[in-house]
């Protein structure tokens, strides 16, 4: 096991390396100048000069890059350009907000995609199926941005039990966190929980029609034995490299849900950072997106060892 | 004896609903009774409904299967009505079930203890302790060695023999009654078949367990079963103990099914006999018996009315109008003849020490180790040997699907072992393929006669104007109506689907045709059609036959010249019949040894010396 995740640590650090690279030549492609944005639109040509000055922006770009890098390994961020403060402040201020948001829909997407598939693949009545496939369908189709409003409409402002926006950390205050954090978790969680259900039906019921599933069964093994202990670790693999890819989409669809729910997370620090060409910290974002995917991604490969004894033999 | 019969099946019907909606009516009035201890064996082609049978009679049919008709007693209790609890208790603990697949019918995550814990403990093991004791024990009984340090591998560590082993150990574990076994050595080498056999036939001895043996192979029902009941389109056509059955059939589908059987003892260039026409098509209702299309005997009423299983003697029944008049059983089928075959040409394939290794540095598999042969025009060379010996690779290399790593290839005297664009081009038109599974190896989607166009617009022989001509004089040539040219493969039979892959592999017109086990996925009243076709190829197309096959009989027979394989190398090589009477390699003699035959082979004439 530990081979096998040593095998795999020099491709991951070479996606982030390419990744910081990435992240660092988008950013000066794209047309906008952050000693702009600061300076105003009243200020003069020899402000936004200083400015480029005091910021390093007239270095030639490898020695920005550099610059960047040798900070981020040193545990240095520096500070923001233009929102202002440290930019390590900036972002840990939004990660446990989007941590707690994107954990929470993730929790969701498991259960509520788990329960369909077993139910889609399992059921035996055709409504049932008929059901699940509905559910299924009208959660992929309908974007966030109208699910969301109307989760809001229904719990918020008709039932009145749950708050339409904001955030109170569940770690200060688990009970009413979590009230705060149902509804944005549940928009956020929908579409991927569709995802995940169609396709752990599809690999569920091709589980179920395998050989020795038949074994088990005519050996007189309980049915409710046969799905979990038999049926179930054949299903899984190709769902957990589903759930892996689904991680990323979930702290990248983070930022519209944010947006919906005034939560303040990531998403919305991303958002100011880019409209207002503040570099590291768009810079320290993407390359943290970049890694979270890459753990993922390692992970998801461990339990696929994990569940299929012979890979943990090649 | 007047002993109420532990098994008692009445009048089972079971129906599936295929995709468009049609009903398929794939057992059609089963009743087989089953005392304690006995050994029976249910013998039938593809569709017969044997296999459906085995699974419902522990209601474990698949997708829409379900019993319309009858009833399955287990001791008085009627299996069809049963609830799921009691169902499961019957699974397992009364009736134990093996199935054809060894590789797969094992859950490769779970070790083998715990396959066989979980067993113990859904029947009633409470103590851990026990259980694994018990484990041991049945690892032991259908000889796994040291099952001590075995009992905590995963499946796949262990060979397919054995994995068999370790299901017949699970299904034993329940100490049931009845064993179904169905077609528990099909997917085997001949040599492990016959150990897995004497297990089956010693343990139902020592533990008294009745055993139902599911099987097309009438040399297995021979070696393991009492009595037989031969299926044909769902029904029962004939029942009677295994050597009254196999020596003196009553039913004509059981005389046609014995007479295709190849034997060992017929010597090499006789034609196979078969069963003209192909199985009933289950969607449609039956009037009549289900064999009379095919039957030679068959009169007007077979076609209308359906014969009842009628006692003929005291222990023999059949479901045969012809048959229940007639006092006497049916004449032995006339004996093989010989047919005239030209003498082979000159040698147009050749090939020098070909080696070819699998794997990386780690794991080397080396699977083929320095084999030479040599084919003429008009010849066939037959290829036998047991899976992994490397006949498929030998094929894959001649016909340049893969590269060799070492020798020499000659076609028509050219070294043809790397070549170029060009000579890939002709080498590939030159020498074609004909596949395993006529099933797997044509394109669902393609047309029957788009299947055959396909290499002469690769090959861009001729114009698409004449194209279709020369379709319809190939499908002509492989015995196929030019008619169905536009049908999709699913509408035709096995035995047809492989008569269009020969109408594909001809198309470029080769001189050698490399043929890998081009009849074991067929039933044996078919093979016959496949290799007399071949044999008719051969004759007016003076055709070189490469015929890789398992089944040595089979190969005798449509084979000039064997060449046995083990372990990547050619352990023996000489004329059919020779090697077949007098081998000299103790592999070939061991093989020869596992070959499973049905009953004493009628005398081939005019072949005088043999003498098996």
């Amino acid at each position: 096991m530990r081979g096998h995740l040593l095998r795999r640590l020099p491709s991951a650090l070479l996606v982030l390396a390419a990744a910081s690279v990435l992240a660092f030549g988008i950013l000066r492609l794209v047309p906008g100048d952050p000693a702009a944005v600061l300076a105003g639109p009243d200020a003069g040509p020899e402000v936004q000069a200083a400015i480029r000055d005091r910021l390093g922006l007239d270095e030639p770009l490898p020695a920005q890059y550099l610059h960047w890098i040798g900070g981020l390994l040193t545990g240095d961020l520096g500070p923001s350009y233009v929102i202002g403060g440290e930019t390590a402040d900036l972002i840990a201020d939004g990660l446990g907000a989007t941590v707690e948001l994107t954990l929470g829909a993730l929790l969701f997407a498991v259960l509520i995609g788990g329960t369909l598939g077993v139910l889609g693949a399992t059921a035996r009545r055709p409504w049932i199926r008929g059901a699940v496939r509905s559910v299924t369908t009208a959660a992929l189709a309908v974007p966030p941005y109208v699910s969301g409003v109307l989760l809001v409409l229904l719990f918020a402002v008709l039932l009145g039990v749950l708050p339409a926006g904001g955030r109170i950390p569940l770690l200060t205050a688990p009970d009413l966190g979590v009230q705060y954090l149902l509804l944005p978790a549940l928009c956020l969680a929908l579409p991927s929980a569709a995802v995940l259900g169609r396709y752990l039906e599809d690999s569920l019921r091709r589980a179920l029609a395998e050989d020795h599933v038949r074994t088990a069964t005519a050996a007189g093994i309980a049915p409710r034995r046969i799905l979990w202990r038999h049926a179930l670790p054949h299903a899984l693999p190709p769902v957990v490299t589903l759930l892996g890819i689904q991680t990323g989409h979930l702290l990248g669809g983070a930022v519209l849900v944010e947006a919906i729910f005034a939560w303040p997370g990531l998403g919305q620090l991303a958002e100011q950072a880019l409209v207002r060409r503040d570099y590291p910290v768009v810079q320290d974002l993407l390359l943290l997106l970049v890694a979270v995917f890459v753990l993922v991604q390692l992970l998801s490969d461990l339990v696929h060892a994990w569940l299929d004894p012979r890979i943990r033999w090649e | 004896m007047t002993t109420a019969p532990l098994l008692d099946v009445r009048d089972l019907h079971v129906s599936f609903t295929t995709p468009d909606g049609a009903d398929l009516h794939a057992v059609r009035g089963v009743s087989l009774t089953l005392r304690r201890g006995e050994t029976v064996a249910v013998v039938g082609e593809s569709g017969s409904g044997k296999s459906t049978t085995a699974l419902a009679l522990l209601r474990m049919l698949p997708g829409t299967g379900r019993i319309t008709a009858g009833s399955v007693l287990l001791d008085g209790t009627d299996l069809t009505t049963a609830g799921e609890d009691a169902l499961r208790a019957v699974r397992g603990s009364r009736v134990g079930m093996v199935f054809q697949d060894p590789m797969t019918a094992l859950n490769p995550v779970l070790t083998v203890g715990r396959h066989l814990d979980e067993v113990l403990r859904a029947h009633g093991g409470r103590d851990r302790a026990a259980r694994r004791a018990r484990a041991l024990e049945l690892l032991g009984l259908v000889g796994i060695p040291d099952p001590g340090r075995r009992l905590d591998d995963h499946p796949h560590q262990f060979s397919g023999g054995q994995r068999q082993r370790i299901l017949i150990a699970m299904a034993l574990a329940g100490e049931p009654d009845v064993l179904l076994a169905d077609e528990p050595t099909t997917a085997l080498d001949a040599t492990v078949q016959d150990q897995i056999l004497t297990l089956l036939g010693d343990l139902t001895r020592t533990t008294g367990t009745a055993l139902v043996l599911i099987t097309h192979n009438l040399g297995v029902v021979a070696r393991t079963c009492e009595r037989v009941l031969v299926l044909y389109g769902g029904t029962v056509v004939e029942d009677g103990p295994t050597a009254e059955v196999l020596a003196r059939p009553r039913h004509p589908y059981t005389a046609g099914l014995l007479a295709a059987v190849p034997r060992l003892s017929t010597p090499s260039g006789t034609r196979l006999t078969g069963i003209p026409g192909s199985p009933p098509d289950l969607r449609l209702p039956l009037a009549g018996c289900a064999f009379a299309d095919r039957c030679p005997l068959a009169e007007d009423r077979c076609r209308t009315a359906a014969p009842e299983l009628t006692a003929l003697t005291d222990t023999v029944r059949a479901a045969c109008h012809p048959a229940a008049e007639s006092p006497v059983p049916l004449p032995p089928p006339p004996p093989p003849v010989r047919a005239d075959r030209p003498a082979p040409g000159p040698v147009v394939l050749a090939a020098e020490g070909l080696r070819k290794t699998y794997g990386n540095r780690r794991r080397r598999f080396t699977a083929l180790d320095g084999v030479s042969l040599t084919l003429r025009t008009g010849e066939t060379l037959g290829i036998v040997g047991e899976s992994g010996s490397g006949k498929s690779t030998l094929a894959r290399i001649l016909a340049h699907a893969h590269p060799a790593d070492g020798g020499r290839i000659l076609l028509d005297g050219q070294d043809v072992t790397r070549p170029g664009r060009a000579g890939l081009r002709t080498v590939r038109r030159r020498v074609q393929m004909v596949f395993q599974d006529p099933y797997a190896s044509l394109d669902p989607r393609m047309t029957a006669g788009d299947i055959v166009a396909e290499p002469l617009r690769a090959f861009g022989i001729g114009t698409a104007a004449d194209r279709p001509a020369r379709v319809a004089e190939l499908l002509g040539r492989v015995g196929l109506d030019p008619a169905a040219a536009d049908r999709l493969p699913r509408s035709f039979s096995g035995g047809q689907r492989q008569r269009i892959g020969i109408a594909r592999a001809l198309a470029p017109e080769p001189a050698v045709l490399l043929c890998d086990e081009p009849v074991s996925a067929l039933d044996v009243s078919v093979q016959a059609q496949i290799t007399g076709l071949l044999a008719d190829l051969q004759r007016d197309l003076g055709l070189a036959l490469v015929f890789i096959a398992h089944d040595l009989a089979v190969v005798r027979q449509v084979s000039h010249r064997i060449a046995v394989m083990h372990e990547g190398r050619i352990v023996e090589e000489g004329d059919a019949d020779t090697v077949c009477e007098q081998p000299r390699a103790a592999y070939t003699r061991a093989l020869l040894a596992a070959v499973p035959e049905p009953v004493r082979p009628p005398v081939a004439v005019p072949a005088g010396k043999v003498t098996v």
